[in-house]
């Protein structure tokens, strides 16, 4: 009895091997929250440079209306050699920190360090972010209420009320009008 | 280097921010919170032996009183702030030089026999693009009801805008039982809270809402209970439990306190620890631990070193999410008014492993009006 209260024990401080779930939900709640969403940074109460990342409906909608796990970093930070997924907006923020990441929201360029600023993030939590958007960001393709939003080849989706891309709509017509994905389909479509 | 100065200064706002009462005097000089500061909950307004205890525990005492006792207050009303600020080292790994205020809170409590009206407003950090209605807000304003209006002991109750009791109450708020324990930084919210204070044992009971009025840090509704038992003049123990619940989530916090108190060397330790049932909406949960310990020597009159212990682990069942940090604070009271502090902190993930680490070194500037 006692020799098994303390294997589980010794089992529970050392830890086991990745099992949690990928999707928004989880990520924001049990990793980004706590670690990004504290009170003067990434929360609902400060948004620092507008970004959200203590609710669900927050996070989906920085990643979204920021393009950040969709677009590669555009510029001075460079590829990272990674894998896929690594070199997107929040996974470049999260490891090496960069300069201008933040052009393409906030009209300018600002020059960033490694996030969270305080104390690092497990690579362990970085993996898990990355395999999240490998494996098509569950939960953060778009945000419900918007209409018909773009796919990833100017192609049209519904979106459904958990955030992700539901039934394709359309192709559009012209050439590169559907371009930012998970953002509403512009009239030019 | 300016330009990460710079931003530096508008990003380190993660270290930034206010501070609350030293929990390191209760045991060691006094038995309770309410020896010195009116709300049972310790912190912001001294009463006329809080003040006395500001003059004695400083290196150069003067005048304790607000504002120096330049002007006389009626009696019904106490007022009171604190200013501060710091400038110091982040690394981050980038290393980057920071500076920014952290606290600029004035408080004001006005009372007739048992009934008291308390209200801190100060400056805030500025919420991105509503900026102009939120440099200024008020993070605490309750009614308290006092069973011994002129004592320290007794029934209380509170109704209002305020932090719920809950553990150890450590002024420094990276600090991880109050970043990852419950009572985040401006997480105060809108409560009533049912309060007993003996010098022999306290007990607190709080429930509490998501703030309604304003974008909120404090996003869950829920109950918070801490017991505190001393069990001799320089030994405590207490217990603690929070249930908080949102659309997506629930967590039921539970832990214990500690203090003792070495009356040879002037040292005190204290200790809390926590389990953490994290429910995430269809997706399980996740088993949090979280623990700070803190020792707190009293080197001489007006100086004071904490060497502190931090534990947080994210998950349990996952290998490789714990962070550990070891944290030091100077504290130097050279007035009754003024206070300097080093601040100090290294901190690992998985310690041991090689993985990423941080640090800081700040430099904290205080001023009680």
């Amino acid at each position: 009895m006692f020799r098994t209260a303390l294997l589980l024990v010794a089992a529970a401080a050392c830890g086991g091997a990745e099992d949690r779930p990928k999707n928004l939900t989880y990520i924001t709640e049990a990793i980004l929250q706590p670690t990004c969403g504290a009170a003067e940074c990434h929360s609902q109460y400060t948004q620092q440079v507008g970004d959200e990342y203590d609710t669900v409906e927050s996070a989906r909608r920085t990643f979204v209306s920021h393009f950040q796990l969709t677009t590669p970093d555009p510029n001075n930070c460079g590829p990272s050699n990674g894998t896929v997924g690594q070199d997107t907006m929040i996974v470049t923020a999260l490891t090496r920190g960069c300069a201008s990441y933040l052009g393409t929201t906030q009209n300018g360029k600002l020059a960033i360090v490694r996030m969270p600023y305080d104390a690092p993030m497990p690579s362990e939590d970085i993996q898990l972010i990355v395999d999240w958007i490998n494996a098509g960001a569950s939960g953060a393709q778009c945000i419900p209420g918007q209409g018909d939003v773009c796919g990833h080849n100017n192609d049209a989706y519904t979106c459904d009320d958990d955030g992700n891309l539901g039934v394709f709509v359309r192709l559009c017509t012209t050439a590169n009008a559907c371009t930012l994905p998970g953002n509403p389909v512009p009239s030019s479509c | 280097m300016l330009s990460r100065i710079v931003i530096a200064a508008a990003a380190v706002a993660a270290l930034a921010a206010r501070a609350d009462a030293y929990p390191q005097y209760q045991m060691s000089r006094e038995q309770t919170c309410t020896a010195c500061h009116t709300s049972p909950a310790g912190g912001g307004l001294l009463n006329e032996n809080g003040t006395a205890f500001a003059e004695t525990m400083s290196q150069f005492g003067t005048p304790p009183e607000f504002m120096y006792a330049a002007f006389k207050l009626p009696s019904w009303l106490l007022l009171g702030g604190d200013l501060r600020g710091f400038a110091g080292f982040d690394r981050t790994p980038q290393d980057v030089l920071v500076a920014f205020p952290m606290q600029t809170d004035v408080y004001a409590e006005a009372k007739y026999k048992g009934i008291s009206l308390h209200v801190t407003g100060g400056y805030r950090p500025a919420e991105h693009g509503n900026e102009a209605a939120t440099h200024l807000w008020s993070r605490e304003h309750y009614l308290m009801w006092k069973q011994n209006a002129d004592g320290t002991d007794g029934l209380f109750v509170r109704v209002g805008r305020f932090m719920p009791v809950f553990g150890l109450r450590f002024a420094e708020h990276p600090d991880y039982t109050r970043r990852y324990g419950g009572t985040e930084l401006y997480s105060e919210t809108y409560g009533l809270a049912i309060e007993y204070i003996d010098p022999k044992w306290e007990a607190h009971a709080t429930g509490f809402i998501k703030d309604p009025l304003i974008d909120p840090v404090e996003h869950y509704n829920g109950a918070a209970v801490y017991g505190e038992y001393r069990i001799t003049d320089s030994a405590s123990a207490g217990l603690e439990g929070m249930v908080k619940t949102d659309t997506f989530d629930r967590y039921w916090r539970g832990g214990a306190t500690g203090k003792y108190y070495i009356k040879g060397p002037d040292v005190l330790l204290q200790l809390e620890a926590q389990y953490v049932h994290h429910w995430i909406d269809n997706n399980g949960f996740a088993s949090e631990a979280v623990g700070y310990l803190m020792g707190s020597w009293f080197i001489a009159n007006g100086f004071l070193f904490d060497l502190g212990l931090g534990y947080y682990n994210e998950n349990t069942r996952i290998k490789g999410v714990d962070r550990e940090c070891v944290d030091g604070n100077f504290h130097w009271f050279a007035t009754s008014h003024v206070e300097g502090i080093l601040n100090l902190r290294y901190e690992t993930i998985q310690f041991g492993s090689g993985a990423l680490s941080g640090a800081w070194a700040l430099l904290q500037l205080h001023y009680r009006l």
